[in-house]
């Protein structure tokens, strides 16, 4: 049950993220990014990272997309008109994609360790306490630095939409 | 039969991979940015897997990973604002999005 399900979510992933890479107008590109994030969100919640999942939906399929819709609503994009093909970064691509998923396919054959199923977990899991309790306790100090990278980046989008820049 | 720790791999390799390809193939600058999104969210992935997969001694997930991931989706938000807002400077300068059309630092 557990492995059709994953399949399900997989392949609609990844057949939106190749939406993304393969569609011609912005907008649909977008569309099929939504897609993928909630796919991806309920691959989290099959590896019981519920909270995760709910974060991902949250801030990815809602936030950071309607942030990419609103700009490409703004820029009044047209779709992208038929150029010729970079025959060199097609190549390029190829070969470095290609080289990627060899290795990656050759490492994960060599160790058996990849090759187990989940491991049962001693009891119910009460991801959102120990989530917050290891971000408050063991990376205190990472979180007040992400809070002032949060600040320092909305300061720099406001200068940055600034009319003029100089 | 329940998925393995390499079905997790693999299809997080491939997101990687489709985002690596929408960065290379594409020339819109907006659609190099979702490739980018795709590339954290395929790391995304495999960090909540070894997390899921390699239990803490408790025998519960390894909550580290997803704190992880927590940062990255984080960083990932700053990142969309700030690079939009450079996107729409450069669209008011230059009226493109197309990466071919911005070579003013070109050798």
């Amino acid at each position: 049950m557990s492995l059709i399900l994953f399949w399900i979510f997989a392949a609609i992933m990844l057949a939106a993220g190749l939406g993304v890479v393969f569609s011609r107008g912005p907008v649909n590109s977008a569309m099929c990014l939504v897609l993928a994030f909630v796919a991806l969100a309920a691959l989290f919640v099959t590896l019981d990272a519920f909270f995760i999942g709910i974060i991902q939906v949250l801030v990815y399929a809602g936030a950071v997309m309607v942030l990419f819709l609103f700009i490409i609503m703004l820029l009044d994009l047209k779709s992208e008109r038929s150029r010729k093909l970079n025959i060199t970064a097609c190549v390029g691509g190829a070969v470095v994609i290609g080289g990627f998923v060899g290795l990656l396919v050759k490492v994960i054959a060599s160790n058996p360790a990849f090759h187990a199923t989940k491991p049962a977990l001693s009891g119910p899991v009460d991801d959102v306490r120990a989530v917050g309790m290891t971000l408050f306790t063991d990376f205190n100090m990472p979180f007040q630095i992400i809070g002032v990278l949060l600040l320092v980046a909305t300061v720099g989008v406001v200068l940055l939409s600034k009319r003029q820049l100089d | 039969m329940a998925p393995t720790l390499a079905h997790y791999l693999v299809v997080s390799g491939l997101l990687f991979t489709l985002g690596m390809a929408a960065v290379l193939l594409r020339r819109n600058i907006l659609i190099i940015f979702m490739g980018l999104e795709l590339m954290l969210n395929a790391a995304n992935l495999s960090l909540v897997s070894f997390s899921r997969f390699n239990l803490s001694p408790a025998g519960l997930p390894a909550y580290d990973a997803q704190v992880l991931v927590f940062f990255i989706i984080t960083v990932a938000a700053a990142e969309v604002a700030v690079g939009l807002a450079i996107i729409v400077a450069l669209y008011r300068s230059l009226q493109t999005t197309h990466v071919e059309d911005l070579d003013t630092l070109k050798f």
